[in-house]
């Protein structure tokens, strides 16, 4: 496995705003948070967005979610890109490369707060959530080894 | 600048406003440069008193941006081509927060304004007395201000 147990467990406490879980796997100095998490993250982000919009969607539906997201997040000076937001979303749901000229930083606060929004509704409990970062590792490790 | 150039620009941003595109882009097309600037005269103070109207009082920064998501999913096409950043930096900056178009060119501002202004006149199905009556006093704000300007 490329992407570790931990990894799974940092991201997993960090979507459902388990706080202490978050703090204490992440503080623990062999956490990596390098390649691997960001990749884990991402596929975890298309899985996602795909469930979001399983069938028929338009570009208006991508855009009333960024719009609802960002409505709802309450933190003005650290506020989500819309534009990056939109075009990760749909190169998500249109299975197209990440869109470049967007900064890793912009990309993955865009990228945790929508996947924040998308899987918000499960509980913290739900078989469901495990089910997607299991996918979603798994992606991530198939992606991982065929670009090394 | 004469009255017949804000004229000019009232019947151009009048047929865009009244969905008329074809005879919206054929009155700014003849547009000179002095009609070119009284239109964004009129544009901008159109832009102020409808954003006014639809947010005087009590609005957050949500309301904006639902607004500006609900109108850009609802024109797909323009919503490509108009940012929801650039939106609601002219809506905030018409509500008091200037500074936020400070590092918009003219140009984006201008797309932008058009974009929510055609918005709020269609929010509420503005029919055409209201769009006459918005352009009326836009225009009679817009040689107010084109008078200042000339020190007139």
């Amino acid at each position: 496995m490329i992407v570790t147990d931990k990894q799974v467990a940092v991201l997993r406490a960090a979507l459902v705003g388990d706080d202490e879980t978050f703090e204490r796997l992440g503080g623990e100095s062999d956490q990596d948070y390098g390649d691997a998490f960001g990749v884990l993250m991402a596929t975890a982000f298309v899985l996602a967005a795909r469930r979001r919009f399983p069938g028929d969607w338009s570009s208006a539906d991508v855009i009333r979610l960024v719009g609802q997201v960002r409505a709802g997040y309450d933190d003005q000076d650290d506020s989500v890109d819309p534009g990056a937001a939109e075009h990760l979303l749909l190169a998500a749901l249109r299975d197209t490369p990440m869109p470049a000229g967007i900064d890793e930083e912009t990309k993955a606060h865009a990228q945790f707060t929508l996947l924040s929004n998308m899987v918000g509704d499960e509980d913290p409990d739900s078989h469901k959530l495990d089910a997607l970062l299991a996918e979603a590792r798994q992606m991530a490790d198939q992606w991982i080894a065929k670009r090394s | 600048m004469t009255d017949t150039e804000l004229d000019s620009s009232v019947a151009a941003l009048r047929a865009l406003l009244v969905k008329d595109i074809d005879t919206a882009g054929r009155l700014r097309g003849e547009l000179d440069s002095d009609g070119r600037r009284a239109y964004a005269v009129l544009l901008g103070t159109a832009f102020s008193r409808a954003v006014n109207r639809r947010f005087r009082g009590h609005h957050t920064n949500a309301d904006i941006i639902e607004f500006v998501a609900e109108a850009r999913a609802r024109y797909p096409r323009t919503g490509e081509m108009v940012g929801a950043e650039d939106a609601e930096r002219v809506i905030r900056a018409a509500l008091g927060e200037n500074h936020l178009i400070d590092t918009l060119d003219w140009r984006s501002i201008g797309a932008a304004q058009t974009a929510v202004l055609f918005a709020l006149v269609h929010e509420d199905n503005d029919g055409l007395e209201e769009v006459d009556a918005l352009l009326a006093g836009a225009a009679a704000d817009a040689a107010a201000y084109l008078r200042r300007r000339a020190g007139r």
